[in-house]
Parts: C-alpha cells; structure tokens; sequence
C-alpha cells in the first residue's frame, strides 16, 4: 500500500519543459466532466475546509464559468481583466455559436489576452495548480479547463544580498521567487545554451526547483547525476534549499559544506560559466551551484572586480585568517603548557606576568573563553535586533572586562580569542566555511590543550584526511590543489589576470573549454601613446 | 582490490616522503661513525642501489601488470612457495612499519615531549592511520601531495639555516676511505633507500603507468642529493666523529637555527612537520601489509582486516626494541642484511631471473 501511494504522486516529478507547460498526466488521470455542477462538486470535494478558496461563477454570454483560485494568491489586476473581459466585453452569442468542446480553445485564443496559459484536462492536475497558485476556468458544457497564471505571491522586491554584502560589483540578490531568480540568472546569461528542467519536490510543498546549466560547457555526466539524484528525492516539504542540499550532496556527515549556496546572481552566472550547475529552489533566496571545491570558498565574488594584483594580497590575507582562525588559540595554548622554550624570551616575561594570577590552566580558560565567545556569537543571531545591541555591550565590554580584572582569563588570551573570532569573520562570505572553521578550532583547541603541537598536528591530518576523501558530485574537494591541476592553481591562492584564464577548470567542464581567448595587453600602437604629441596628431587631421 | 586510483605524481611523491622522513633522523650518525667525513658520499652512492632496485621492480612488474608481488610471486614460485614467501614479504612490511613507528615515536618522545609515555603517541598516531586508510588510498595520497612540500622546505631549512655554524673544512680531507669501504658503508643508506621497492604494491593503483620507472628514479637521485646535503651539513656543523657519537644530528642540527635572534628554538616545529611526513611513511607500510595479507588469501576486500594489523603494528612497535641504542645498532648492523640484501635486492633479483629463464625456456620449446 505504501509502495503503491509512493509510486502515484510522491517522488519529485520532472516537467518536462520549463515554465507551467505540459505536465505528463499522472497515473491517476481523471479526465473532468462536461457537466460544469459536476466539476464544481468534485472540486469542491477536493478542497473541503479550506476557507481561502475563492469558487466563482459568473455568466460570458448565456455561458455558465467557474473560476477557482486561492485569495491572495492571484494578481488583482489580471483577475480583473479576466473577469471583464468575459463578463462585459464578449459579445452575447458568441460562445454559444461555436460547438461545446471548443468553448476553452474559443475563450483561450480569442478572448482572454493572456499569454501563460494552458488547457488541463485532468481533475488531479487541476489542483495541482490551483494549489501551486495559479487561477483555473471551468467552462460549462466543456471537458477541458483553462489554466491562468495570473500569480501574484506575496514577495519582498530584490535587495543587497545579506549574507554576501560586497563593494564592487552588482548589487542586487535573490530573493525567494524562484521566477525572479531564474529571470536574474537568464538576464546576466543571454545564452540559448542555458538550458532549464523543472522539478516539483515536496510531496505536500510541491515546490519547483529549477535546474539550470549551460549545456555545451556543463559535464553531461555531472548532469545526469543531479537529475539522478534530484529524482530520487522523496519528501513531504521543501523549505529552503538547504533542503535540497543535504538531500542530494555526496556526504552529509561532514562539516565542510560540498555545495555553495549564493544568493549572489553574479556568482551563479559565474559558476554555470565554469561548468557547474544551479539549482534555483522556490522560496528560497539561496541559489546552489555544485560541484564546488574547497578553494572555492576561499575565493569572494569582489576578487573578479578588483586588480589582479591587489587580490593576491587580499587572497593571502584570507588564507592567513582561515589559519589564525582554527589554529591560533591551539597554537596559544600549545606554547603555554607544552613549548615554553619557543617563545621569544621578551615576550615570555610578558605572559608570564599576566598569567601569574590567573588561577587556571591555560585550557581551561582558552575554552570557557572560546565558549562564551561562541555563546555570544549564537545570541546575536537568534536575537532580534533591537536587543542585539545589548548583548554586544554585555559581551565585549562587560565579560570582557570583568573577565580579566578579576583575574580569570589572562588578557593575553583574550586577545588571542579575540584576533581568532575575527578573523573568523573575514570568511564571513562564506558562512558555512565559517561554521566549519568554529569546529576545526574548538577540536584544535583541545588537541593543543592536551598534546601540544603533536596533537595539532594530527587533528590538522584527520580534517585534511577527511576533506581529501570529500567529493562534490564526483569533483575531488582538494581539486586543483590534490590531485595537482598546476594550470588551475592560477584562481586558488592568488589570482592571475582575467586574460590568462584560457581554460575552464578540467574536471568540471564538459565540452566547451575554452573560457577567454583575449590576448594578454600589448604596448599601445604608436599614435596614442604618451608620446603622440599634438604635432603628429594635427599631421593626421586634427584627431 | 584498491577501489581508488593514484595518479603517477602522487606515488612519486609517497615514495618521496617514505625515502626522506625517519632516515634523516638516523642516517646523519651511521654514515659519520662509519666513513666520518665522507657520509655525504655514501648518501650518494646508495642512490645506485636503489636505482638498481627501482629497475628490478618495475622490470617484474612489466611481466605482470596489475598485479601485486603479493600476487605475482604464486605466479613465478608456484603456489606454495609463492604464498609463503608472500606471507614472509607481508611481515616484513608490517615489522618494518613497527620500526619505522618506535623509531619515529622515541625521538618525538627523546626531544619534544620526554614525560609521555610512547603508547600514547603510538595509539594516537595508529588510529589517524586507521582513519586515513579507511578513507582510502586516494585521499592519504591526496593529502601527501599537499603536505609533502612543508615536509621538505622544513628538512631544507635545517640544512640550510644553521649556515653560520657550517665549517665546511670540516667535509677534508676528501674521500679518504677505501672505495670497498665506501661502498660497503653506502648500503645502509641503499637499503634505505630500497624503501622504494615497496611501490610494487602501489603500482596496480596507479591510473596511468607511464613513466612509473623515470618517475622513480628521479625520485632516488633527488632523495639523494638531498640527504647527501644533509649529511654534508651535519659533518660540517659538528665534524666527523662528534657527528656519528650524537644520538639525532638532524635535532641537534635544527636546534642551532635562530632567525634574527627572536625566534630560536625553533626545533619543535621541524619536528611537527616531520609527523606531516612520517605520518604519510606509516600509512604506505600499513597498507601494503594489509592489501598483502587480503591478497595472500584471496580476499576481495581488505578492509576489514585493517584493524586487526593497526593493533598488532602497535604491539609489535611496542615490544621490538628495548630503546634507542638498541634500535640505532639494529639499524647499522642487522638492517641492510634484513631489507638490502633480502627482501629489497637480492629476492626480486632472483625472481626476476627465474622469469627470464624461463621466458626464455619457453621461447626455446
């Protein structure tokens, strides 16, 4: 029995084309009557107890119509026109002169100026759209409906991206209309090569997910693998695209996020460029693009907008901060209790006075310490703003404060926190890196704490062990660092100029590859250097 | 058998790390307490050894492609000969492993951390090698290629930093000893570098076996070179003879960096970075005992028998030496006969010409 229920409508259902076009009937094809009361009663059955549902009958002509959306979820203005285009502007008789059958096609082609619409004849699929917000017509005498899609969700407009705020660059970010992000998408990437499938995910949600790559760079290969995947999904409800991440993505014990999530349409535009895919989840203004590599979430979307060779210091400075981040506190405390002598001797007296009068060892003031810290981390998120500016003054002024006067945590180690919460948030672009750099330094916190470098080093091996064993879609997460791309590593720890990016990264791209054949810049011609002096210029014409 | 694939890079550069790490830490004082002043020279001439084993390997792996000595040797032997030898070249990769641990665990022990007990370095090191051969092959190799560069830019740095104690008068007079001394004297360091014999198991790893046999010998050179400019450093930073009486040159050495006076004692952190290497040497012996074991009874996966052997390399580290002396004698005097002039050289060697004679019987039939 349960097999059989799965087997009718819950695995995710791919559209064949995109947009709220042909739907393959489903198994349970119910085709509607002709009889109009008929219709009203079996939808009516259909949607028992739901008091957002709006049944409306009016007559075009003499002819009887049904019309059945949920209020709210309709455009006001198009529903309008509808109406008034079938109530007052159609003359009298003329739904009556053509034969009973051809009454939809009639209304469809001549009357209503609407493009997105569609003949449905199937009662399932009927409901399906009135509940994915969409208006349907029931036509008296008539076996098939008329889909509208006059939807209008309630939806915020499109804003500065939250998470991924940058200086250079386009401004704008997703939002959680899937129709306008795919349109931010499509806008930037006017290729007919950007091919689209539709995917109803959610056996109550019925969410669209939209998967987008462009045909002739993407590996048709990695491809049919999402399509695999995406397929095989069964659940009751998407509500974001995490959803879909944690369901799809190699590995989910793992705290190295395997799928970038953006809500930048920049970036997107950018990794389908690479070869990658996107999937665009309704109700969700997080974009996900995969196969993604480690050096990826290293890289920010300003990287591309600034000077080749400003980037390799800010690039540097990234890959310290990730370093300081996991490392420092570990390394702090591994110093203090283990390698004394490494200390230069100066700033051993240094230390060594501020931590005279702390009572504890220095582990156990480095993790009540980082676990305040990451206390008041966690609150400043979950608290609404107004009272997050409280918690900031609790936390850094008072704790701090008083922690260090009265002597519980050395000031030394404050400030080692305090430098590695920081960098911490230099990857705050990339916050699920962040979020694994949070556990990498709590497990390399202990590890000093207890073995000194010996155990950083091995609890550094375990993660790099583990992140070698990681693959996104089948693209080793070390890649193109392990296996070793030597041509690639020009966009991991710094950034070569935008000309010397011939070639799309290899194990990602599929046929395509060759991204910019633009020579690298030359000498500018004689006549418009600095040296084109106004003599020779008025010689060739005043120019 | 081994699910995943290496590429040729990165079994040169496994091999790399299981012919530089560990030997620097004994190599330095039995090349000096044999030959003083002239190690470097044996450093060089063990190259040729391992050379020659390089070839022999890849020869008999040519005859048989994709297949283990493991499995090759029923092949060549018959199978019980075959097997049993095999079972003998598998214990012989676990010991040597067991070695190779202690070895490595007692100068953790000897020079950073001399209050914690070798067992906890032992089970903790064991089990991240557990871990990465669970993980597989290919992610440990992975690894390797990106940490095997900080592994020698800090071996480099401790030949080179301590320039201003090198008296490089110290290397004189040249070549003083005997040829046949010299010679006799380089097979401690061959049967080191005879390591390299253990690329035979990796070799049906590989993706693409192309220049497996150039790759390999650049390797040996370059490890050479290298470890003669260890040795050449040591001599000159300490002497002949006082550099063949200390227990680790390479510590000694790396202690007498100081960077603009502020950061000395900087010992700690060459000695980290060699557990980046080491650690990689562990992993490479404890595979190849257990690929070896699963395939000397025809196992079809081996993973199961991984904790099984991670225990008893532990337990044989733990029980084979009583110390360091004992081990630094082991390694001068009983090593090259048990690696050089066995398993490493002369077996292969006398495989190999068995295959060739009888190739060679059959062409003639």
């Amino acid at each position: 029995m349960l097999h059989f229920l799965r087997s009718i409508n819950s695995k995710a259902k791919k559209i064949e084309s995109s947009g709220p076009k042909e739907v393959p009937p489903p198994h349970d094809f119910k085709g509607i009557s002709s009889n109009l009361a008929d219709n009203e009663a079996d939808l009516r059955q259909e949607f028992a107890n739901i008091s957002d549902i709006v049944f409306k009958q009016f007559y075009a002509g003499e002819v009887k119509i049904l019309a059945v959306w949920f209020d709210g979820l309709i455009n006001n203005r198009v529903s309008q026109d509808v109406f008034r285009a079938l109530m007052l502007d159609i003359p009298e008789k003329q739904l009556l002169e053509v034969p009973k059958e051809e009454r939809t096609d009639l209304i469809n082609q001549h009357i209503l100026p609407f493009y997105e619409t569609q003949q449905v004849k199937d009662l399932a699929e009927i409901k399906r759209w009135i509940l994915r917000s969409k208006m349907i017509l029931l036509v008296d005498g008539c076996s098939s409906s008329l889909m509208i899609d006059a939807e209008s969700r309630p939806q915020r407009s499109i804003s500065e991206p939250v998470v991924e705020p940058t200086v250079l660059g386009p401004h704008d970010g997703f939002i959680e209309n899937i129709g306008v992000n795919t349109a931010l998408i499509r806008s930037r990437l006017g290729d007919a090569m950007l091919q689209s499938e539709d995917y109803i995910i959610g056996r109550r949600t019925n969410t669209q997910v939209t998967l987008m790559y462009v045909a002739d760079i993407a590996n048709p290969k990695i491809i049919e693998e999402v399509r695999k995947r995406l397929t095989r999904i069964d659940i009751d409800g998407i509500l974001d695209s995490s959803y879909i991440k944690e369901l799809i993505q190699d590995r989910t014990l793992t705290i190295f996020p395997l799928m970038k999530s953006t809500e930048r349409p920049d970036a997107a535009v950018a990794d389908l460029l690479e070869g990658r895919f996107a999937l665009v989840v309704d109700g969700s203004p997080q974009v996900l693009t995969a196969p993604s590599v480690f050096i990826e979430f290293m890289q920010a979307t300003d990287d591309y907008y600034m000077s080749p060779t400003v980037v390799w210091f800010i690039r540097a400075l990234r890959y310290l901060s990730i370093f300081v981040a996991t490392n420092l506190p570990g390394i702090y405390v591994g110093l203090i209790t283990f390698h004394q002598e490494m200390i230069p001797i100066p700033l051993v007296f240094t230390i060594a006075g501020t931590r005279e009068v702390v009572p504890f060892p220095a582990i156990v003031d480095a993790l009540f310490l980082l676990i305040v810290f990451e206390i008041l981390w966690e609150s400043s998120i979950r608290l609404p703003r107004v009272v997050g500016a409280a918690i900031n003054i609790v936390g850094a002024l008072i704790l701090g404060e008083a922690a260090v006067q009265s002597s519980l945590v050395s000031p030394t180690l404050v400030i080692v926190i305090a430098v590695s919460a920081v960098a911490n948030f230099a990857l705050g672009s990339r916050y699920d890196l962040a979020q694994a750099v949070r556990v990498i330094r709590l497990a390399i916190l202990v590890a000093g704490g207890m073995m000194g470098f010996y155990g950083i080093a091995l609890v550094s091996l375990f993660f790099l062990l583990h992140m070698a064993s990681l693959r996104s879609f089948g693209v080793p997460y070390f890649e193109p660092l392990a296996p070793l791309i030597t041509r690639e590593l020009k966009d991991s720890f710094y950034r070569a100029p935008l000309w010397s990016f011939k070639k799309r990264p290899v194990l990602i791209a599929g046929r395509d590859t060759t991204r910019i054949d633009t020579p690298p810049p030359s000498p500018p011609d004689e006549h418009c250097t600095a040296g084109a002096d106004s003599k020779k210029r008025r010689q060739k014409g005043g120019k | 058998m081994e699910p995943g694939k290496i590429s040729e890079r990165q079994l040169a550069f496994l091999i790399t790390a299981m012919l530089v790490n560990t030997v620097i830490l004994l190599m330095p004082q039995l090349g000096a307490r044999a030959v003083e002043q002239d190690a470097w020279l044996t450093a060089l001439l063990g190259s040729v050894w391992g050379i020659f084993m390089v070839l022999v390997i890849i020869a008999l792996a040519r005859r048989y492609p994709g297949r283990t000595p493991i499995e090759y040797l029923p092949l060549i032997l018959g199978k019980p000969l075959g097997k049993i030898l095999g079972a003998i070249y598998v214990f012989w990769f676990l010991s040597v492993g067991a070695v190779i641990v202690f070895e490595f665990i007692s100068f953790l022990k000897i020079t950073i951390m001399p209050k914690t007990p070798l067992a906890v370095f032992m089970v903790t090191i064991m089990v991240l090698a557990y871990y990465a051969l669970r993980s597989g092959l290919e992610s440990w190799a992975r690894v390797n290629e990106i940490l095997l560069f900080v592994v020698l830019v800090a071996i480099a740095a401790v030949i080179i930093l301590p320039y201003h104690n090198l008296d490089f008068s110290r290397l004189l007079p040249l070549a003083e000893h005997p040829p046949g001394l010299l010679i006799a004297s380089s097979m401690v360091s061959g049967s080191w570098r005879g390591e390299v014999i253990l690329a035979g198991m990796l070799i049906p790893a590989l993706a693409r076996n192309k220049h497996t046999s150039r790759n390999l010998i650049i390797v040996v050179v370059l490890v050479g070179l290298f470890l003669a400019a260890m040795e050449i450093s040591t001599v000159a930073a300490f002497g002949g003879v006082p550099a063949g009486q200390k227990e680790f040159p390479f510590f000694s050495l790396a202690r007498m960096i100081s960077i603009a006076k502020i950061f000395d004692r900087l010992e700690v952190l060459i000695v980290i970075a060699l557990v980046l290497g080491t650690f990689f040497k562990i992993c490479a012996f404890l595979y190849c005992s257990t690929l070896g074991t699963a395939q000397i009874f025809g196992f079809k996966r081996f993973q199961f028998l991984l904790l099984p052997l991670t225990v008893l390399m532990i337990g044989l580290a733990l029980n084979s030496f009583k110390g360091m002396p004992e081990l630094t004698d082991f390694a001068a005097n009983v090593w090259p006969g048990y690696a050089l002039l066995s398993f490493e050289l002369v077996i292969p060697l006398l495989l190999y010409l068995i295959v060739l004679f009888r190739s060679r019987q059959v062409r003639k039939s």
